[in-house]
């Protein structure tokens, strides 16, 4: 993914909230992107995934294969609690209209769906909503690479977990070796730790004006 | 007796199902199933010269525009669900008194067989329907958004086709229960509907209590339909006022989630269904 040269105002007389920011993240590797709370990281993921307002004022380029997919510190909300892990892998793969003749799965469908929950322990048969919290996280991520997802944005994705189901998580987006992420995390030895592409700062320079570095880790 | 209560049960199993849909799986506070009972079988009066299909298509639509009038104001104007329910309920009350143009009227089409054979027959085609479309992907959809409405804004699934087809569907059923209670009963009565929200719940309640999963499953409605009328055939045996089975009604719905909850075997969410 490339982004050259992107101008955003969130209105159209409204001053400039990103002006000429360019930046490039490495076919499947992770990166991390930094900031101090509040600088403008969650509305840069929202531009990136085409999650913005309709009044909103953006010029530019973003250059990708596909476009790219956030999921925000809110994972809970992509999950159908009360249903097995199974189902809703099952579930992330419906079409934008579910069929009314398709049956959830089918035999062959089945095998395959457990075999992506093996790996992370994840029993395919539990209610997710008694899974652990790294699990539910790891859960959303892999319904989203049903779609054959390229580009991942999270936001947080940790925000609500320990320690341990933290490293979980980032355990998990190190096996992701075809997807480009980018990473917000507050968590800066994690981050370093995981991070195989860049370091991204943000920082606020004058007249309100975001601007973007690559920085050392 | 068990003949005149299994025709009770056939002629309220539309309705039932209905019910299941919009209050039960998709757990919206649907109190314009009320409308689409009595607008179906005011719809059903219109056609009554027709042949039988004819008129159960034309109280099948009726309950469908109930539908798609109350899951347009919820998604389209934005209103709450039941805001739009009550408001589709006083549109309603007043078309279908402008169509009847009385407040009762009597009603006896043309049937090509026995009453209890006709309701047994609607009754297994409804359920070999639905019983093929909740094992769809769109019949897990439906439980999907009674579980998290959220869900559907994760992920590029419409959750706005789901919630129209969920409506319109158990709004179709509800009319076609209340063309069949008009048949059965020989006149479209305009109070015909009240209470018929409570029949639901109170089938539901005990449905689900009996059986418990979050897949779609028929057997809920269809259990919980049996037992309510053992329920109300035993009172009647008992000397009970029918009168005063709504109240009845009523209460036991609250004493029962009242002890489900207590025991944690049932989690309730706004409906308890």
């Amino acid at each position: 993914m490339k982004v050259t040269n992107l101008h955003f105002q969130h209105r159209k007389h409204a001053p400039f909230f990103f002006k000429g920011l360019s930046f490039q993240l490495e076919p499947g590797k992770l990166h991390a992107l930094h900031g101090k709370n509040g600088i403008g990281k969650s509305v840069l993921l929202n531009i990136l995934s085409q999650n913005i307002e309709q009044e909103a004022v953006i010029t530019g380029e973003i250059f990708g294969t596909s476009p790219a997919v956030l999921m925000n510190q809110r994972f809970d909300q992509a999950l159908a609690g009360q249903f097995t892990a199974l189902e809703n892998l099952a579930f992330a793969r419906f079409g934008r209209f579910p069929s009314l003749f398709a049956p959830l799965r089918r035999g062959k469908e089945r095998e395959s769906l457990e075999h992506f929950l093996e790996p992370f322990h994840i029993e395919p048969h539990v209610p997710v909503c008694n899974l652990s919290g790294g699990q539910r996280q790891i859960l959303t991520l892999l319904m989203q690479l049903q779609r054959e997802t390229k580009v991942l944005l999270l936001d947080e994705p940790t925000a609500a977990l320990d320690e341990e189901n933290a490293i979980l998580v980032f355990e998990f987006l190190k096996t992701l070796r075809d997807v480009t992420l980018l990473v917000v995390c507050h968590d800066r030895e994690l981050v370093t730790k995981y991070t195989t592409g860049q370091h991204l700062q943000m920082e606020l320079q004058g007249e309100g004006l975001r601007v973007i570095y690559q920085a050392s880790s | 007796m068990i003949l005149s209560m299994l025709e009770q049960a056939l002629i309220a199993l539309p309705l039932l199902l209905g019910g299941y849909i919009t209050l039960s799986l998709l757990k919206l506070p649907d109190f314009s199933l009320e409308s689409a009972y009595l607008f179906g079988a005011v719809m059903a009066y219109v056609a009554k010269d027709c042949p039988l299909p004819c008129i159960l298509l034309s109280a099948t639509l009726g309950g469908i525009v109930v539908g798609s009038i109350v899951a347009t104001m919820n998604q389209l104007l934005k209103l709450p669900f039941l805001l739009g329910a009550i408001i589709t309920n006083g549109l309603f009350h007043g078309l279908t008194q402008y169509i009847l143009g009385t407040s009762m009227a009597s009603f006896h089409p043309a049937l090509p067989c026995s009453e209890p054979l006709l309701f047994s027959l609607i009754a297994v085609s409804l359920i070999a329907i639905l019983g093929l479309l909740l094992r769809s992907q769109m019949g897990y959809s439906l439980a999907i958004y009674g579980n998290n409405p959220l869900f559907f804004q994760h992920h590029p699934i419409s959750g706005r086709s789901v919630l129209y087809f969920g409506v319109m569907v158990g709004h179709g059923c509800a009319a076609i229960g209340g063309s069949l209670f008009a048949i059965s009963n020989g006149l479209v009565d305009l109070t015909m509907n009240f209470g018929v929200i409570l029949l639901c719940l109170t089938a539901l309640v005990v449905g689900k209590s009996i059986i418990r999963t979050e897949s779609p499953n028929l057997l809920i409605p269809l259990v919980g339909l049996i037992a309510y009328f053992c329920i109300q055939q035993t009172l009647l045996q008992l000397g009970f006022n029918l009168k005063y089975f709504n109240s009845f009604q009523a209460l036991f719905v609250l004493g029962t989630l009242c002890l489900l909850q207590k025991k944690k075997k049932l989690s309730l969410d706004h409906l308890g269904v």
